[in-house]
């Protein structure tokens, strides 16, 4: 019989939510609530039992995220029975706007057509004082929340308001910032949506991390206080320390055995997902073809593998256990059960560290149970000063 | 809770009500705990209420409430919205205090107790078990909306069995009694003394208890009540995969027919009677089973104090032994299981196959399995040609009482199986206390598997006709063979198919058979069949079993 690799979304245990998550679920349905949290304090979690309240009470909600990967990660944590109503920010934007105004979005041209061009927004809050009451598309009727609240930028929360959205319900997190210069701050989301400071809540204790996890992530924590450090999770079933391990130099494994490793981790838990988080394209290629090319003993047969490229029509499926391999561009606020992450040297920016930092952050807080780095034999001197020398945070492999 | 029909009872007297007080995250936290329990057993998740007056004692109020209580349950957060669970404490005996308006306690008897004009409640010692709750009341329909949409966020609580409604009036008629009282004259540490005076009192107890039941169930005084209702919640899941487990299940409630353990074959597994009895193994067992236990107790001490990685509380156990072995054979295989532990969610693990080929026996599986799978429904659904029932069934020890009853979603707790856990756990809790307060008994729930002996031949129709049902219903076409034969006793033609139907030349009958081995390995798997025919069946066969054979 062929194994089970259904993956498991259980709602939380009463025990596995804080007094501040407790909170969270507490607010209004209506009114304007803005949560910040750090990664795995399940800003998400807390946002998608608000959106099955929303479906339950049968009110006109939707959940916009930020990249197509949480789109379809979210339908998946969001459970079978019921579906959700669920969209990317800037398609679900661009489609408003042509219905409201029967045009494309304006955007600033630029010298070279070719590049890219960005959204005029001075143009479509001019666009948006011309409604009248009865033109406005949205009313007290309608909710929104908003995952990853922080990769949208201010003028979409304003424009939002003008467009008469009362109910709001984001989550975010300033640390996780993909664009610095096009993202909104806290302060900015308070603004726009008019929250006092002392009413936006803080979540601060890890949800989804284990502990060894949890502890590495603190270590690249890069301190930005609009957002709290999140406290480490507490007992968790199962937990192993994240492995570091260096591969293809003489005396190391090869890339063919290691990814044989990969592939019987996979078989010893055929429901976990486990994301091969790569530093650009070619790597990625490289740990598909590997991937594709190894066939180590295993129980239950070769794992379903996946992997992700801009542009891709096809949808991952974060339903079924197996290998998906992305880019660290695509990896924010997904979530698997054991990330791997590929070629570690490889990362950049090197010249900002705090980017650098950033970017470890959120990979590592991508593995639920487990993290794993890997290296070639070449490494490098700016990544190597990021990386803890404690054995208790990260074991060196050999 | 609907489970008044299963609680055994004394005469029936007029049910009398005592009000708790608390706030809807408390009684969700309960409701999933399976206890009314003092505030440490929120494990930090404690919202104030009247729990926390006098910790360790359960506030219960008769007739009218304090407005100040209200005040008191919704105090800490904006979001807490008021209740009352309504108590039936009939069948409850032990040690009670009266508490009055001015927090001054008396001393009493629950059998006995009076309130008097000057009294506003009664302390009664923590834990409670949910099977005293009749009604839960809301003094709004808010506030019973916001309950019932909380409680389906979260995986651990089931708000079927519990009778939920709306009553202003409780708030409406609040009397101004003081609350929290200003000075409580005696509290807690008075339980000494009441040990003493109740300890004649729990022998009696303990007697009646022996002669309701075949055998008493067992209890490790230092097993914490999670754990034990955890325990045994696993234990009553894995019955259904083997004649063993069901055995094993009911020694452990005290249900068994067989005299002594000797039925268990597997030196560790065997030594479950000596270590819930005492907390320790029996001189004669070997090393692998101090291991697994000691083990074990390493388990439930990190259950108890919620402090530490299991897996990690583990290994540093079996390092800590490692050490002290001078067998080299255990040794060197202890060496290779800590390895292997340790590698578990690393690079270098292998398959589960090379784990169990390198690591045999009933301490190393058990052990790898608590590594290998995350949670106790994971578990359950676990099968390997190389685990025997024995290991399966020390793997879910370990995962019973690491989850404690708490962990446990909802389609691990039928309602008689938490009515009886419930039981359970509460009844430890006390005779851990040793404060002589007694709970009415709970049915002993069965697992599915108990009704279906394995000696196939002694199977009577009424079990037949049930594990058909059972395989129509669950669509298990595997598990029901129809033979046909021609209605004289001759050959039959071969037939011919025609529309999905084979047609005989001649008169035929046909039969229909239970496959027993797939219908037993259909019933050992997880998740279980339906609940309501799960019910009913068991309902059937209980009345029906006994009665056909005495009539054989």
């Amino acid at each position: 019989m062929p194994v089970d690799r259904s993956r498991r979304f259980d709602l939380p245990g009463i025990q596995d939510l804080n007094k501040d998550q407790d909170e969270a679920l507490a607010r209004p349905l209506d009114g304007q609530h803005l949560i910040i949290g750090g990664p795995g304090t399940g800003k998400s979690v807390v946002a998608l039992l608000r959106a099955r309240r929303l479906a339950a009470e049968d009110k006109n909600y939707l959940i916009l995220v930020y990249n197509h990967l949480l789109n379809g990660s979210n339908r998946k944590l969001f459970g079978s029975t019921q579906s959700l109503d669920s969209n990317t920010w800037e398609g679900w934007f661009w489609r408003m706007y042509r219905s409201i105004f029967n045009r494309s979005v304006p955007t600033i041209q630029q010298e070279n057509q070719k590049a890219f061009q960005p959204v005029d927004w001075d143009a479509i809050s001019e666009a948006s004082k011309t409604l009248n009451d009865n033109e406005l598309p949205f009313n007290d009727s309608h909710f929104l929340l908003l995952d990853e609240g922080q990769d949208m930028p201010p003028q979409f929360y304003s424009t939002l308001k003008d467009w008469g959205l009362e109910n709001f319900y984001v989550v975010a997190d300033q640390n996780q910032q993909l664009q610095p210069d096009k993202c909104s701050s806290r302060q900015d989301i308070e603004n726009a949506l008019a929250v006092n400071t002392a009413d936006t809540l803080e979540l601060k204790a890890n949800y989804r991390n284990t502990r060894p996890v949890a502890q590495l992530a603190h270590h690249f924590y890069p301190a930005n206080p609009a957002s709290p450090r999140p406290d480490l999770p507490a007992l968790a079933p199962s937990a192993s320390t994240p492995e570091l391990w260096t591969y293809g130099g003489p005396g190391q494994p090869s890339l063919n055995e290691v990814i044989g490793q990969i592939l019987q981790m996979s078989d010893r838990f055929p429901s976990k997902l486990i994301g091969i988080i790569t530093p650009d394209n070619v790597v990625r290629k490289m740990f598909c073809d590997a991937v594709d090319g190894s066939n180590p003993r295993l129980d239950n047969g070769k794992p379903p593998v996946q992997t992700f490229e801009s542009g891709q029509g096809t949808p991952l499926d974060f339903g079924s256990g197996g290998i998906m391999i992305i880019n660290a561009q695509s990896c924010k606020g997904l979530e698997f059960d054991i990330a791997i992450l590929a070629n570690i040297d490889q990362h950049q920016p090197k010249w900002d560290i705090y980017a650098l930092k950033s970017r470890f952050y959120v990979m590592v807080a991508r593995g639920r149970e487990q993290v794993i780095l890997l290296r070639t034999g070449d490494p490098c001197k700016v990544v190597e000063s990021l990386l803890p020398i404690d054995s208790n945070l990260l074991v060196r492999k050999k | 809770m609907n489970i008044a029909s299963s609680r055994e009872r004394g005469a029936r007297k007029p049910v009398e009500s005592w009000y708790l007080v608390t706030n809807q995250l408390n009684l969700l936290y309960m409701l999933a705990a399976g206890l009314v329990m003092e505030p440490s057993g929120f494990r930090g998740k404690h919202y104030v209420d009247t729990l926390a007056t006098i910790p360790g004692w359960v506030p219960l109020f008769r007739n009218t409430i304090p407005a100040k209580a209200f005040e008191q349950v919704v105090s800490e957060r904006k979001h807490l919205r008021p209740c009352v669970v309504l108590l039936d404490l009939s069948g409850i005996s032990g040690s009670v205090q009266v508490l009055s308006r001015e927090g001054k306690i008396r001393d009493s008897n629950f059998s006995s107790v009076r309130l008097g004009k000057g009294d506003i409640a009664i302390l009664i010692q923590a834990p409670l078990p949910l099977t005293l709750f009749s009604r839960i009341c809301f003094v709004a329909d808010e506030d019973r909306k916001a309950f019932e949409v909380a409680a389906k966020d979260v995986s651990n609580v089931d708000l079927r069995p519990y009778r939920i409604e709306v009553n202003d009036s409780l708030q409406c008629n609040a009397n101004d009694a003081v609350w929290p009282p200003v000075q409580i004259v005696r509290s807690r540490s008075r339980n000494t003394r009441q040990k003493e005076a109740s300890s004649s009192q729990g022998d009696l107890l303990e007697a009646a208890e022996d002669a309701l039941q075949v055998s008493k169930p067992l209890l490790n005084r230092q097993i914490s009540a999670q754990a034990l209702g955890g325990l045994l919640a696993m234990l009553y899941h894995c019955a259904n995969r083997s004649k063993l487990g069901v055995d094993i299940f009911k020694l452990t409630t005290g249900s068994s027919e067989k005299t002594g353990e000797n039925f268990i074959q597997d030196p560790i597994l065997a030594e479950l009677p000596s270590w819930l009895n005492t907390g320790e193994v029996s001189e004669q067992s070997n090393t692998p089973a101090r291991l697994y236990w000691g083990a074990m107790n390493a388990l439930v001490v990190a259950q108890e104090q919620n402090s530490s990685q299991p897996v990690n509380l583990i290994l540093e156990y079996l390092d800590s032994q490692l050490t002290q072995l001078t067998d080299e054979k255990y040794k060197s295989r202890l060496d290779r299981l800590i390895t292997d532990m340790r590698g578990f969610f690393g690079l270098d693990g292998g398959t589960i196959t090379e784990l169990f080929e390198r690591n045999k026996g009933s301490l190393s599986r058990p052990l790898l399995l608590f590594c290998l799978r995350e949670r106790c429904n994971d578990l359950l659904e676990f099968a390997h040609p190389l685990l025997t029932e024995a290991e399966h069934l020390l793997a879910g020890l370990l995962f019973g009482v690491r989850d404690g009853w708490m962990r446990l979603p909802r389609e691990m707790r039928n309602q008689n199986l938490s009515a009886y856990v419930m039981y359970r756990m509460a009844s430890a809790a006390h005779q851990k206390q040793e404060d002589g307060l007694s709970i009415p008994n709970m049915a002993r729930p069965q697992p599915l598997r108990a009704f279906f002996p394995s000696e196939i031949d002694t199977w009577q129709t009424s079990q037949t006709l049930a594990a058909m049902e059972i395989s129509k219903h669950s669509k298990w076409r595997d598990c029901i063979e129809t033979s046909i034969s021609s209605a004289d006793g001759s050959l039959l033609d071969q037939p011919r198919s025609q529309n999905q139907t084979f047609i005989f030349v001649g008169e035929a009958t046909a039969k229909l058979r239970v496959r027993h081995e797939a219908f037993f390995d259909r019933i050992g798997k997880w998740p279980p069949i339906d609940a309501d025919l799960e019910f009913r069946v068991k309902k059937d066969l209980s009345s029906t079993v006994n009665a056909e054979a005495n009539e054989a």
